[in-house]
């Protein structure tokens, strides 16, 4: 092309001159379990590895509610419930004051894992979070890409360090399913420059990047999380982020097939969904069983640097025109510019016995609130 | 107390994350953070989509709407007439429309190079000169200049953009396509029986600012004679009336609408357009970029406008080129580049998976049937009916 400007990219703000359906979604069609939300995070971490058990509550019940209630949302899964004494004040806080409408999941306490038999006393915290209410355990990345073997110091943890399964077991044994974020976006294990697609999402958080350093590589990772699965048949794995490779759900496809024990949450992920609409829509009906409806909310104004997962109504309005209409060529995030790469999306359109399914009823069966 | 509910746009990022990561990772953030022009940025997909290569057409094509080797190209830009068929051959292109093929001698020479060599593979239009817009006397030496051009095997007429946007009398004000001068050259055109080819207006954004809000803002800026944007211009719909009046007041003759009647970015409209107009149909050269990019839309209309809709490209003719269309119209992959991305726009395009019944009318069964419809001069000696 000829191009001659000097706009910055930043300043590219395209209107789309598309006259196209624009269908309002305000409540979902059918209650929603909203399985992947941060109401709550630890207080201080150093190098994304928790300080201490003091959680930090990013929203207050009553107003997390109102929403939940405008929109259809019978209840929000905390995933971020820290670990120890952190946990316990969550459910007591959101579980507890409000039955029925919150769960909260407890984290690994990462900065002990230099101590002796580190799995062992994993194990034991996670059995006295459950006792303590906790209803599941968050994995976040910090496995894989910034744990280490002293911590903050020698190489890093790999995702299927053995010293971890007895971590794994308890949860299959206790019936905690582990909802996991391994890896990110491929994009992120490339360079940041002109030719990725998600260059001003990296240049907006440089943190996010995991290209060269001793980083693994997005393959590696999502090959470790496999062997996890297959070595503890008996618990039950949610991958996050469709186990961040939407970009290829044959790859996940294949994964979902080859595991029962596990399944796909789509959260911050619609964007990528969303471009490729047909596909999605083959993996929905073909897995639908194996799907669980979740946003990634964080309230504001926590969530205001990652206008993708800022937890309120125009949130869940997306996410629901996205899975419940045939709506074209709109915006997965309120924002002036697509923040997870630039391109728009198409919804779903999901029959009725799907929606059902990804919207409330498979996450009910995994979370054991079906009696 | 709370602000959770109401929309929260981005502000200060720097100051949320610091929130999120400790003061040191905004200060690194700041650092890092670096600027890319627009025109630099030539993200790759990471989405591993499935490619669908449609080698050959699955029905013979016609393509209404080409400029190869046309009145203009007169030395650099010309291909050989058998590379062109070599291309057409191997993508089984059927025959090609040489829209701009000018007036008297331009015109034969395209006649001689192209049409009467292959007279099965290229057909040529002819087009006005506004040179005597202000003579009395203008239509009639249209209407002689357009009997002229089907005497020598033109067997169309293509109206240009220029038409309701720049051609102007000397007094400087607009012709407007509705202008009754123009009558005389319509209806010579339905007596004849051959199609008017009309581009009139341009996409949407062309009549928006030149800014980083508009969404052809690249194209305009390598293309800034393409903007018709402020006062000196009518606006798009007052244009696309005046071109609604002559389709009303000309209802036999055919007008093939050039660019999906020049506002795909609105189907609605355009089937509102064909709705009412009979003896109108619409061409989609250039325009994969809008259809394709709300590829549910555009297949209902597909379906639903199946006799009134030809194939058109407005490209020069390429193997890669026809086969873009092809994968375009006859596959359902999803995500690629149209023909020419990025320039119209920064987005991809989806396939629509077209019925063989559909692809084929609009393949070559309804350029046919327009094309079947020539009188010619015969039919000009009776005179008026």
């Amino acid at each position: 092309m000829k191009s001659k400007t000097t706009l910055d990219l930043s300043e590219y703000q395209p209107r789309s001159m598309l006259h196209v359906a624009e269908t309002k979604v305000p409540r979902a069609r059918f209650p929603v379990i909203d399985f992947h939300t941060h109401l709550t995070f630890a207080a201080r971490e150093t190098g994304n590895v928790e300080v201490g058990e003091k959680i930090r509550f990013l929203a207050e019940p009553g107003d997390v509610l109102q929403v939940m209630d405008r929109k259809n949302l019978r209840m929000m899964v905390n995933l971020t419930g820290g670990s120890g004494a952190g946990t316990e004040e969550a459910v007591r806080k959101y579980q507890e004051a409000h039955p029925g409408r919150f769960l909260v999941f407890t984290e690994p306490w990462w900065s002990r894992f230099g101590q002796p038999n580190y799995g062992q006393f994993q194990a034991d915290a996670i059995e006295r979070a459950h006792r303590a209410g906790a209803r599941g355990l968050k994995v976040t990345k910090t496995l894989g890409l910034y744990l280490r073997e002293q911590v903050h110091s020698g190489p890093l943890v790999k995702v299927d360090d053995p010293r971890l399964d007895p971590m794994w077991e308890v949860c299959g044994g206790l019936k905690m399913p582990v909802a996991i974020h391994v890896a990110d976006p491929e994009a992120f294990f490339l360079p940041i420059d002109r030719f990725n697609e998600r260059f001003e999402e990296l240049n907006n958080h440089p943190e996010w990047s995991f290209y060269g350093r001793d980083f693994p590589t997005f393959r590696e990772i999502l090959e470790a999380l496999n062997r996890v699965i297959a070595r503890h048949p008996r618990t039950q794995f949610v991958g996050l982020h469709f186990g961040n490779n939407a970009e290829n759900l044959g790859f996940v496809g294949e994964t979902v097939a080859r595991y029962p024990n596990y399944h796909v949450e789509m959260g911050a992920r619609i964007g990528e969904l969303g471009r490729q609409p047909r596909t999605a829509r083959r993996f929905f009906d073909k897995f639908q069983d194996r799907m669980l409806f979740g946003t990634d909310a964080v309230p504001p104004p926590y969530g205001n640097a990652t206008p993708q997962q800022i937890f309120g109504d125009e949130l869940y309005e997306i996410y629901f025109r996205f899975l419940e209409t045939e709506d074209e060529y709109f915006d997965y995030a309120p924002a002036p510019v697509p923040p997870q790469g630039r391109w728009r999306i198409y919804g779903l359109g999901l029959p009725d016995a799907v929606l059902e399914k990804v919207y409330y009823a498979n996450a009910e069966r995994l979370l054991g609130l079906r009696s | 107390m709370s602000n959770i509910g109401k929309p929260a746009r981005i502000s200060a990022g720097a100051a949320v994350l610091w929130l999120f990561f400790g003061a040191d990772l905004a200060a690194q953030d700041a650092q890092q953070k670096s600027t890319l022009l627009l025109r630099d940025f030539q993200p790759k997909s990471m989405l591993h989509a499935p490619v669908h290569s449609v080698l050959r057409a699955k029905f013979p094509v016609i393509d209404v709407h080409n400029h190869v080797n046309d009145a203009r190209s007169a030395g650099r830009e010309r291909i050989s007439p058998t590379q062109v068929l070599d291309v057409m051959d191997h993508c089984n292109i059927q025959s090609l429309v040489i829209l701009t093929g000018g007036w008297a001698e331009a015109l034969q020479r395209v006649v001689d190079e192209m049409v009467k060599p292959y007279p099965e593979r290229f057909m040529v239009f002819t087009q006005l000169d506004w040179t005597n817009l202000d003579s009395p006397d203008f239509s009639g030496q249209m209407v002689k200049r357009i009997d002229d051009a089907v005497a020598r095997g033109a067997r169309g007429l293509k109206i240009t953009k220029e038409l309701g946007l720049r051609v102007r009398f000397k007094n400087g004000e607009l012709l407007s396509p509705d202008d009754p001068k123009l009558d005389p050259i319509w209806a010579e055109c339905g007596r004849l029986g051959i199609p008017v080819a009309i581009h009139v207006t341009d996409p949407e954004a062309f009549f928006h600012p030149v800014n980083g809000t508009n969404e052809r803002y690249e194209e305009l800026i390598a293309f800034p004679d393409w903007s018709f944007y402020g006062p000196q211009f009518p606006s798009k719909d007052s244009i696309l009336q005046a071109r609604n009046r002559v389709f009303a007041r000309h209802p036999n003759t055919i007008f093939i609408g050039l660019h999906v009647g020049n506002w795909p970015e609105n189907l609605d409209y355009v089937s509102d357009v064909l709705d009412r107009y009979p003896n109108t149909y619409v061409e989609f050269g250039a325009r994969q970029a809008e259809l394709g990019r709300q590829p549910r839309r555009a297949r209902r209309f597909f379906l639903e406008y199946q006799n009134r809709i030809l194939f058109g490209t407005d490209a020069p003719p390429s193997e890669e080129m026809y086969r873009n269309y092809f994968r375009w119209l006859e596959t359902a992959d999803e995500y690629f580049d149209y023909w020419g991305y990025p320039e119209q726009g920064r987005w991809k395009i989806y396939g629509m998976e077209l019925p063989d019944v559909v692809l084929e009318k609009v393949y070559h069964l309804n350029a046919e049937r327009i094309f079947s419809q020539f009188k010619g001069l015969a039919a000009r000696k009776g005179g008026d009916r």
